[in-house]
């Protein structure tokens, strides 16, 4: 003889039974299986240190990465296709440095926005972008200028730029001549690129030689009359030894294995629906004294 | 004050309606409480006695991972410092340096043990560089002898020293010139004695380990719930950390310096905002500790999850027991349910109501034993009925029995008296009307009979009473049609009439009684009435006729509560006597009883 009332007992806690189990499944199975997120990292010729750093999180932070480059610089075209691509394949979330801004923002703006994306360098004005970790290129080229006017305050100064100005290198450029202009040194900007540079570029009066691109760091030294006194941003493994010689008077270095680091693990916590912090990079200042002190020891000399 | 007060309500309110509640209420709230109180108990003492085993275990597999790393480190060390020792007594003393013979001793040992070494150099106490394996060039403008490698292998010349990891920069490459290799060390320098130019002198052995050997040690090495290991040295400076780089970068904290000074032991610390437990262990002769960082939540039972789990798991019990209980207390208190339900229905009617017998043993006991009595109940209140009809029903013929022989003998004088005056054809009509009178008196020992032989009958005692009272009254009988079929009562109008003629008419001067006996249908209900315009009684006489024997001083002495009796025992309560009377008017007694066809009524005469 079961009452109404005890029906509708009995059903609810048949109910809160049912609710239990399923919570209990859902818990095991969240406990079993650690998640591995799938992320997609679209960006510009990615430099090893860079690599290493998404390496490092990807084991950190259980993340099968997937890492994507145009066959050539500026082809948003590609890029695009490649970005459709991974979205199709289910990516939890993507990392990307646009190379064409203006397409790339074109296109994630018809994108629902399901999947969190990540802008590394260049910041995309699009609803949805999850996070952004980046370099701050203007406080990069101010940071240049400073160097500048603190090593070489008394000589003109040649700025040596890619020939193609994309948006990062003009800020760049736009932040070294805020610098020089403050502290009164004359510049002059040289376009150039590794082949098309020559000695007879420099063959004019003594200049201090500043180079907005780390790429051409290498040839420059090889080029540039000994007399000239070579500064710059960024670095690659070949130019250490000219660091350490003095043949370069300085650089402003950040840590790409920091940023590959960062990128990954902002667009991990994105996959996990938590909210990572909006990094920009720290700059040091690296000459024949600082390099092998921390941090920019690491910076130049990672241990891999 | 107030809330205390509330809370005793809230207590009494409780505790009155479990008091009150229904047997399989208090069972089933009993029993879930207790179920509670046990899952609680049950669940909080293995839940802690589980959890500490649990941390223990976890604990002790992380400090036994801590501790085979500190001995494959101080193996590690040991092995460098034996090689040391070998290039010293083997390579470099007692040989002149710089030597072929030294340079090969150097290079074989070098050769042996690439794994672990990048450099073996050979200084003296000047800095000059006197050997080195594999071949290489001192950088220029380097003074060794301001490193601090040199001056402590100098100074402390007891002890061989380690370094902290740096970016080797000593050396150029033999060929080229130019340095090419950037290879991350440890330095162990140490003091040796050395003979240059055949004179024996103080110098240094420097060996740069390779610091990937080192790291090896750590690298794979996983404690529990992304727990890692790191190797510091007396300063708290960090010699190897899983994310080195990111900790020189500033981006990830570190509680090294906090734990430079700590003995060996475990120990709990916040980390980046977490509680920690950290295990630290000395390496010997370097005075490096290792440490082993367990994040808490990884060591116990206790985080979010496992309480929720353990949460989960013991409601999901505690909602399976409310269910259990409720099957059980139901299943036990179903047949009292029951049998309460069948004793519900007994109040209301003892007749037909059936005990339930089911459940457990006792109930089908109480059952049984119940429906026992109730059977002996109900034969009883049968006895006791039958025996009240046998016993109005003697008494009836009783009284009956008393009549006749005073009815008889003064018919009989009538009859003697009729002779002697010669009139014989009245004392025919007499002796038969008294013969149909005793003929329906009997009715073959039936008690329901026509309404027309019940008013044959009164008319043959009215025929033969108005003889014997010398036409002092006259009578009248009146039956509507469609009533003298219906059953009768035998007997019932017969007293009526008797009462009238004593009690009304005996003393009324001759001619003036009248007896008016009527049948007629009302509403469906047949009535008999018999009227007389007597000396009438007072309302507390009519009052008492029904409710007491009122004794007849003459005639049958059947009362009318006799009468009102039977027609009630006969066809149920809502039939019997009615008596209208006026003092000096009459009395007018109706007979109400169910009209029923004679056919109809053999039940009624078996029931009597």
């Amino acid at each position: 003889m079961i009452g109404k009332l005890e029906k509708r007992l009995l059903a609810g806690i048949a109910i809160l039974i049912g609710v239990l189990l399923l919570l209990v499944v859902y818990q095991n199975a969240q406990e079993t299986g650690t998640r591995t997120y799938s992320i997609s990292v679209l960006v510009h010729a990615p430099s090893e240190r860079f690599k290493k750093g998404l390496e490092k999180a990807a084991l950190d932070y259980n993340v099968d990465v997937h890492l994507i480059t145009t066959d050539e610089p500026g082809n948003g075209e590609q890029q695009e296709a490649y970005l459709k691509r991974e979205l199709q394949t289910d990516a939890d979330a993507i990392v990307l440095e646009a190379e064409d801004a203006e397409r790339m923002q074109a296109f994630l703006s018809k994108l629902s926005a399901h999947v969190p994306v990540v802008t590394y360098r260049r910041t995309l004005q699009r609803a949805g972008i999850a996070a952004h970790i980046g370099i701050d290129d203007y406080e990069l080229g101010l940071r240049l200028g400073a160097l500048i006017a603190a090593r070489s305050p008394l000589l003109p100064c040649l700025l040596i730029a890619p020939r193609t100005l994309d948006s990062s290198m003009q800020s760049r450029l736009d932040g070294c001549y805020a610098a020089l202009q403050s502290a009164g040194i004359a510049s002059r900007l040289l376009q150039t690129d590794a082949d098309g540079m020559t000695q007879a570029l420099f063959a004019q009066e003594p200049h201090t030689l500043a180079v907005l691109d780390e790429n051409l760091l290498q040839p420059l030294c090889q080029l540039a009359p000994a007399t000239d006194t070579i500064l710059g941003v960024g670095y690659v493994n070949g130019v250490r030894a000219q660091l350490e010689s003095g043949r370069i008077a300085g650089l402003v270095v950040y840590s790409e294995f920091d940023m590959g680091y960062l990128s990954l693990q902002a667009a991990a916590l994105c996959a996990a629906r938590k909210t990572p912090a909006v990094t920009e990079s720290t700059f040091y200042i690296a000459d024949a004294e600082t390099m092998y002190d921390a941090p920019v020891e690491q910076i130049l000399f990672p241990i891999d | 004050m107030k809330e205390t007060h509330v809370f005793a309500r809230v207590a009494r309110r409780i505790a009155s309606t479990y008091n009150r509640g229904s047997i399989r209420y208090v069972i089933f709230v009993s029993f879930t409480m207790i179920a509670l109180f046990a899952i609680v108990l049950t669940g909080g003492t293995f839940y802690a006695r589980f959890s500490s085993q649990l941390e223990n275990t976890l604990y002790g597999e992380n400090q036994m991972l801590v501790e085979q790393v500190t001995q494959s480190l101080n193996a590690y060390l040991r092995n460098m410092r034996w090689i040391s020792d070998t290039i010293s007594y083997r390579a470099v003393k007692n040989r002149d340096v710089p030597s072929v013979e030294a340079n090969e001793s150097l290079l074989l040992l070098y050769e042996a043990n690439t794994n672990y070494i990048r450099n073996i150099g050979v200084y003296n106490d000047a800095g000059e560089l006197l050997a080195i394996a594999p071949p290489a060039l001192l950088r220029e403008n380097v003074d060794v002898t301001q490193e601090e490698w040199f001056t402590r292998a100098l100074h402390q010349s007891e002890n061989q020293h380690f370094s902290m990891p740096s970016v080797q920069n000593l050396y150029m490459d033999a060929g080229t010139g130019t340095k090419t290799q950037y290879n991350w060390i440890v330095s162990l320098s140490s003091y040796i004695e050395i003979t240059q130019n055949k004179s024996v002198r103080r110098g240094v052995l420097l060996i740069d380990l390779r610091y990937d050997a080192l790291a090896e040690l750590f690298e794979n090495v996983a404690l529990s719930n992304e727990g890692y290991v790191y190797l510091i040295d007396t300063d708290g400076t960090i010699l190897y950390h899983p994310h080195h780089q990111l900790i020189s970068s500033g981006l990830m904290q570190e509680a090294n310096m906090d734990l430079a000074s700590l003995r060996d032991g475990e120990y709990t610390q916040q980390i980046r905002g977490e509680e920690c437990a950290v295990i630290v262990r000395k390496v010997g002769y370097t005075g490096w500790s290792v440490v082993g960082v367990i994040p808490h939540r990884g060591l116990m039972m206790g985080g979010g999850q496992n309480i929720l789990f353990v949460l989960i798991i013991l409601a999901l019990y505690f909602a399976i027991i409310i269910v259990v209980n409720a099957y059980v207390s139901n299943k036990i208190t179903d047949p009292i349910s029951q049998l309460e339900l069948s004793m519900q229905k007994l109040e209301k009617n003892i007749a037909g109501a059936e005990v339930y017998v089911g459940g457990s043993h006792e109930i089908r006991h109480l059952g049984r034993t119940i429906q026992q009595m109730v059977n002996q109940l109900k034969k009883l209140t049968d006895d006791i009925v039958a025996e009240q009809a046998q016993k109005q029903k003697s008494e009836l013929n009783a009284l009956q029995a008393q009549i006749n022989p005073h009815f008889l003998y003064n018919t009989l004088d009538i009859l003697v008296w009729m002779i002697e005056k010669q009139q014989p054809e009245d004392a025919l009509k007499i002796v038969s009307a008294l013969g149909r009178f005793f003929r329906l008196s009997l009715s073959k020992g039936k008690n329901i009979i026509t309404v027309q032989d019940e008013l044959e009958h009164v008319r043959n005692y009215l025929m033969i009473q108005q003889m014997r009272y010398k036409n002092k009254f006259t009578y009248t009988i009146e039956a509507e049609e469609g009533t003298l079929e219906l059953s009768s009562i035998k007997l019932v109008l017969q007293p009526l009439v008797e009462n009238a003629i004593y009690h009304g008419i005996e003393f009324m001067n001759e001619g003036e009684g009248t007896i008016d006996i009527r049948a007629y249908l009302r509403q469906g209900d047949l009535y008999l009435s018999v009227r007389d315009n007597g000396l009438g009684m007072p309302k507390e006489t009519v009052a008492r006729l029904l409710t007491e024997h009122v004794p007849v001083s003459i005639g049958s002495g059947i009362g009318l509560k006799n009468v009102h009796e039977r027609i009630m025992l006969y066809f149920g309560e809502g039939y019997g006597v009615e008596i209208h009377s006026e003092l000096d008017e009459g009395t007018l007694i109706l007979l109400h009883l169910p009209a029923i066809p004679y056919a109809e009524a053999e039940k009624y005469d078996r029931k009597a």
